[in-house]
């Protein structure tokens, strides 16, 4: 079965390693730490707090879009072109299928993580801002935790729906995550009561800011170990949770 | 295309009573796609599977290899139900390529060499053999990296095939095979399915041509909007129409032969010049007269199945007929 996995997860990021769209977001990860240091050069405080917010903003914006674009893409295009038919007359099991579709989404995702990093840690090596701290670094990993989260949640949605509405879904599932926290605080005393209960719940249960601790680890007492630890834990749980439900849904329906 | 397993056994395919409907479209309601279909495809046996568009076909070679569940009904591979072991013994060509496009042809046969044949899993050496000995004989070994997308339709029909044997498969699915093929492409294609016919494996053969029905299979089944509306043999005991051609006899000069000898009699005779055609129903009446056209030093030019009678019959079942 591990074999399996491991052969639909390399067919994977063969063929993502491929998508012209790795291009557009390594020139995008170029273009936002261009950008984030322009920006903290042009103010006159607040340098670092300026370089990370634009930084990681602008990371987030395009790890996020090529997460829940290649995990919308990756099935829709095999269902598209027929492909899926190839791969599943294989002595593959369809959970083993979807796992390895993962695995390969996952590596090239983090692959790409990577790489911007590099492209960042150059770019703050030439604005003279040394080298990422460890916080700064687990800030980052967290954020292609996020990421990964993303790519759980489109793999779902691509298992159960055409490519076209499941690139819809998951732009909805992320914006919702983004801002679900903000709508949770912004509640007022005339708010219903249920109303209040719902949207509590939901930020609780989906908040994707959970994964961006930038203004935390920027400024002090920072963010404990076991904190952290916290919010790798909740990815982890929805990364399972997602997956288990696209592989139950992807039993029961027939292929193409 | 050689691996480990030189030793073939041939497996059956049975299809028992099996049903499938399809409910995805809302507008629509259900649409029965199968019905109580039941038809063997047997061991070591090359088998068509014809009928019109929307008939059942696609949909009966995907149950077979499990991307459709039937909703009921059994599907059995050598008198087992359909395991992730049982589908190592098939191998699949379907009717488009559907062959990731961003994939290079060496790079789908590798996929499919481990995926299929673990035992190679752990030989490089032998797998990169394996892969080569596969392109040569589909004659891609100059493309073996070109991209899947950018290959010709001859050649991605022909890496179809390479896909669809490099692990030797007992069985063989096969949906239109040389569909969009020029002649001389076509013609290659056909001799390949008849050497795997020759190692014995199980064929199934999905196609519209009744040409490549009659030269390439042992036996039909016909689908009529999803039930099974004859199923016939073509070997030589069968009840087919056979044609004798023969050279420099005319009607009274047969006649004349068929009263000496005690001949059975034609079912239709035809004359063209110096050229009689005779046609029989069933092998043995047609095999009685070549024996003795022969006998007298007759030219016989052709024998064999009335192509198109037979392709009248197979019409008549199409249209709904008898």
């Amino acid at each position: 079965m591990l074999r399996a996995i491991g052969l639909v997860a390399w067919q994977t990021f063969t063929l993502l390693r491929r998508d012209k769209m790795v291009r557009a977001a390594v020139i995008a990860g170029f273009l936002t730490t261009v950008l984030a240091l322009l920006a903290s050069t042009w103010s006159i405080e607040d340098q670092i707090k300026i370089l990370f917010d634009v930084g990681f903003f602008c990371f987030q914006l395009v790890g996020s879009i090529m997460a829940i674009f290649w995990g919308s893409k990756s099935v829709g295009d095999s269902r598209q072109d027929g492909a899926i038919e190839w791969q599943l007359a294989a002595p593959i099991s369809r959970t083993s299928w979807l796992l390895g579709k993962y695995l390969g989404l996952a590596v090239s995702t983090l692959l790409l993580g990577a790489l911007l990093l590099i492209i960042w840690q150059l770019g703050m090596i030439l604005g003279d801002y040394g080298i990422l701290s460890m916080g700064q670094l687990a800030v980052y990993l967290l954020m292609l935790l996020g990421w990964l989260v993303l790519l759980a949640l489109s793999l779902l949605f691509s298992v159960s729906m055409r490519f076209s509405l499941a690139l819809f879904a998951g732009v909805g599932g992320w914006l919702v995550g983004l801002t679900s926290a903000a709508v949770a605080a912004a509640l007022t005393p005339e708010t219903p009561p249920e109303a209040q209960a719902i949207v509590r719940v939901l930020a609780r249960a989906w908040d994707l800011q959970a994964f961006n601790l930038v203004d935390r680890v920027l400024e002090a007492p920072g963010i404990s170990p076991a904190s952290l630890l916290n919010h790798v834990g909740y990815g982890l749980v929805l990364i399972a949770i997602f997956l288990t439900v696209a592989a139950l849904a992807s039993q029961r329906g027939d292929i193409a | 295309m050689q691996t480990e397993a030189t030793s073939k056994i041939a497996e059956d395919v049975a299809l028992v009573d099996v049903r499938k409907v399809f409910r995805s479209d809302l507008l629509r309601g259900p649409q029965v796609a199968l019905e109580k279909l039941t038809c063997r495809f047997p061991a070591g046996r090359c088998t068509g599977l014809l009928g019109h568009n929307g008939a059942g076909k696609t949909t009966t070679i995907k149950l077979i290899l499990g991307l459709l569940k039937p909703d009921a009904g059994n599907i059995t591979i050598g008198g087992s139900q359909i395991s992730l072991e049982q589908k190592r013994l098939i191998g699949y060509m379907p009717e488009v390529n559907k062959l990731p496009a961003a994939l290079t042809a060496r790079e789908v046969l590798l996929f499919q060499l481990r995926m299929f044949a673990p035992e190679f899993a752990a030989k490089a050496a032998a797998k990169r053999d394996a892969v080569e000995a596969a392109l040569a004989a589909v004659e891609l070994g100059e493309h073996a990296d070109k991209l899947v997308g950018n290959l010709s339709k001859g050649m991605a029909r022909r890496l179809a095939w390479a896909q669809a044997t490099i692990h030797q498969p007992r069985v063989l699915i096969l949906d239109e095979p040389a569909s969009g093929l020029d002649p001389l492409a076509c013609r290659q294609m056909l001799d390949w399915i008849r050497a795997e016919k020759l190692r014995g494996t199980t064929i199934i053969l999905c196609t519209h041509e009744l040409a490549q029905l009659v030269t390439l299979c042992h036996q039909y089944h016909i689908l009529r909007r999803g039930k099974l509306v004859v199923s016939g043999s073509l070997g030589p005991n069968s009840a087919q129409q056979y044609i004798v051609h023969v050279s420099g006899l005319r009607a009274d000069g047969l006649e004349r032969l068929a009263e000496r000898e005690g001949l059975p009699p034609w079912r239709q005779l035809r004359q063209e010049g110096v050229l009689a055609e005779l046609s029989f129903v069933g092998y043995e009446h047609s095999a009685h007269w070549l024996q003795t056209l022969l006998a007298h030093g007759y030219v016989v030019t052709h024998f064999g199945v009335d192509a198109l009678a037979f392709e009248e019959n197979l019409l008549q079942h199409f249209a709904g007929g008898t």
